[in-house]
């Protein structure tokens, strides 16, 4: 039963780590404080599923739900072409808001509030995934590809200039560098990755609706980056170990299930308070939050 | 090289610039000097793109002919070959010495999938080429220093190292030495005496007339967004005119 519980854990884990590595890649190394990062998590897990339910392949579904949310992430890029900081972060989460109003109000499509259910757990190259250890394992190897195809981007040159949008745009530019196409890519990519976690999320937990893609949703995974550090791939994956197992000896304390949800949100900000006070750059961070 | 014609930029009815026309001449030094307010950045942000100017013409010679350069983008502009050092420090603070001179050097990072395949690296070339401006400029030592923890005569050097790392034809210099110590002072001079006798071609803005007059072949005097002057060093340092508006006398 234990054993089951924490193959649970980390199954969210492996989904998480994925989903955080990639806003890292928008945030820490892009410098574009994305909160709409949820809504690409939410597109991937509802065009896997309307896909799937049309009777398309695994594989086609899983690619296509990282190409749609990649899509998206390009179509955001154009939307915040001469925005940064506060104002960015408020038309990102102008998207997220944008995006569960479509999800909740396209009945048709998603079933609005309902949701989907019955979602089938995939068959990879003849096994099935229905038990949770193989899944553990599926969840970690695509886990494994992002980290792996995430850190390739941010040590290769193109990772630099990423990181020199970030640090001075007009100094970019002043080098020659396309700075809208370079912000493109890398929202788009970002949300490549969350779109894949969002399809990896549906089939695992089998039902998707749109409270699962809400702002307070993005809370935790901004958590992470931060407690992490920003910049910092291998801070990220700790904070996500550390995130998601802090709050869980709260269902062992005895409380009802009405004080644990927000019980955890208290713990998130305190984690968050403390960590900044001493430690303002998160884990292995190699910037400040600014 | 680079031809100013009648170029115009009004801020909300104040003529920052008002119809000003020079030429930048190939492989000389030009200095663009004046009293603080008298246009020369705004000059200079219309020569580079970061402003768009209220009328008139730049044109400037790229390797596929001459082009009116008005209304293009930085970037675009920097590819045609016009690489700026800014007033204030613009390096990028969280990278290294180093890879702010690797990002200035090309443009093939850029390419996302070259990038992702390997096709494009930060190889032994790049990085020898870097290495030996840093070596030139004697501040090797501080190659792994990230940006943020440079002086400011530290980054006034990576500055210029990474101008002329990045694609050029034109080198334009706002205030190279403003504020450095004497001997950082002293260092940028022979850089960019030895960028003379290399024959690159060098717009400059700079206060220290000293400095300017002594390394410039050609200078420009700019009053209330106007030229007043052109000569050589030694005409400027006579002309009573300059004397009055710039060193007030």
């Amino acid at each position: 039963m234990i054993s089951a519980y924490f193959i649970h854990l980390l199954i969210l884990i492996g989904i998480y780590i994925i989903l955080a590595i990639s806003l890292q890649l928008a945030v820490g190394y892009g410098g574009l404080l994305n909160l709409g990062h949820i809504s690409y998590f939410g597109i991937g897990a509802y065009v896997y599923t309307i896909l799937l339910f049309h009777g398309v392949n695994f594989w086609i579904c899983f690619l296509l739900a990282g190409f749609s949310a990649a899509f998206f992430g390009w179509m955001s890029a154009i939307g915040i072409r001469k925005l940064k900081g506060d104002y960015l972060a408020l038309v990102t989460l102008g998207f997220s808001f944008v995006t569960y109003a479509v999800l909740i109000n396209w009945t048709e499509l998603t079933r609005g509030p309902l949701g989907i259910a019955g979602i089938p757990r995939p068959v990879l190259f003849g096994f099935g995934t229905n038990e949770n250890m193989v899944y553990l394992v599926f969840v970690f190897v695509i886990a494994a590809i992002s980290y792996f195809f995430i850190n390739k981007i941010v040590s290769s040159p193109f990772g630099k200039v990423v990181e020199a949008v970030r640090d001075d745009e007009i100094s970019a530019k002043s080098l020659g560098k396309s700075t809208f196409k370079i912000k493109c890519i890398n929202l788009a990519t970002s949300a490549f990755f969350a779109g894949i976690a969002g399809c990896l999320y549906a089939s695992y937990i089998t039902f998707i609706d749109p409270s699962s893609f809400t702002f307070s949703n993005v809370i935790p995974i901004i958590l992470i980056i931060i407690i992490g550090g920003l910049a910092s791939l291998p801070g990220t994956i700790l904070a996500t170990f550390f995130i998601i197992l802090l709050p869980e000896p709260l269902r062992f304390i005895g409380f009802s299930s009405s004080i644990v949800g927000p019980a955890r949100q208290i713990v998130y900000a305190l984690i968050l308070l403390i960590v900044l006070y001493y430690k303002p750059r998160g884990f292995y961070g190699k910037l400040d939050l600014e | 090289m680079l031809k100013i014609r009648n170029i115009q930029k009004h801020f909300s009815g104040i003529k920052a610039v008002d119809g000003c026309s020079f030429d930048v001449e190939k492989g000389k030094i030009t200095a663009l000097i004046g009293p603080n307010g008298s246009g020369k950045t705004t000059m200079f942000n219309l020569i580079c793109g970061n402003i768009k100017s209220d009328g008139g013409e730049i044109i400037f010679s790229t390797p596929t002919g001459e082009r009116n350069i008005v209304g293009m983008p930085i970037e675009k502009i920097s590819n045609y070959g016009i690489s700026r050092l800014f007033q204030q420090s613009r390096l990028f603070k969280n990278l290294t010495v180093l890879e702010n001179l690797l990002v200035s050097e090309d443009n093939e990072d850029q390419k996302f999938w070259k990038n992702i395949f390997g096709l494009n690296k930060f190889d032994k070339s790049k990085i020898d080429k870097a290495n030996k401006i840093l070596g030139d400029f004697e501040i090797k030592d501080i190659a792994h220093l990230t940006a943020g923890e440079l002086s400011f005569g530290q980054k006034r050097l990576v500055e210029i190292a990474r101008n002329i790392l990045n694609y050029h034809t034109v080198l334009v210099l706002d205030e190279p030495v403003a504020g450095v110590n004497p001997k950082i002072r002293e260092k940028i001079a022979k850089i960019i005496t030895q960028l003379k006798k290399d024959g690159e071609t060098i717009l400059l803005i700079e206060h220290d007339m000293q400095f300017t007059l002594g390394i410039s072949d050609k200078v420009i005097v700019m009053d209330a967004g106007k030229i007043i002057t052109t000569g050589t060093p030694e005409e400027i340092r006579n002309n009573p005119e300059v004397l009055r508006i710039y060193l007030g006398k």
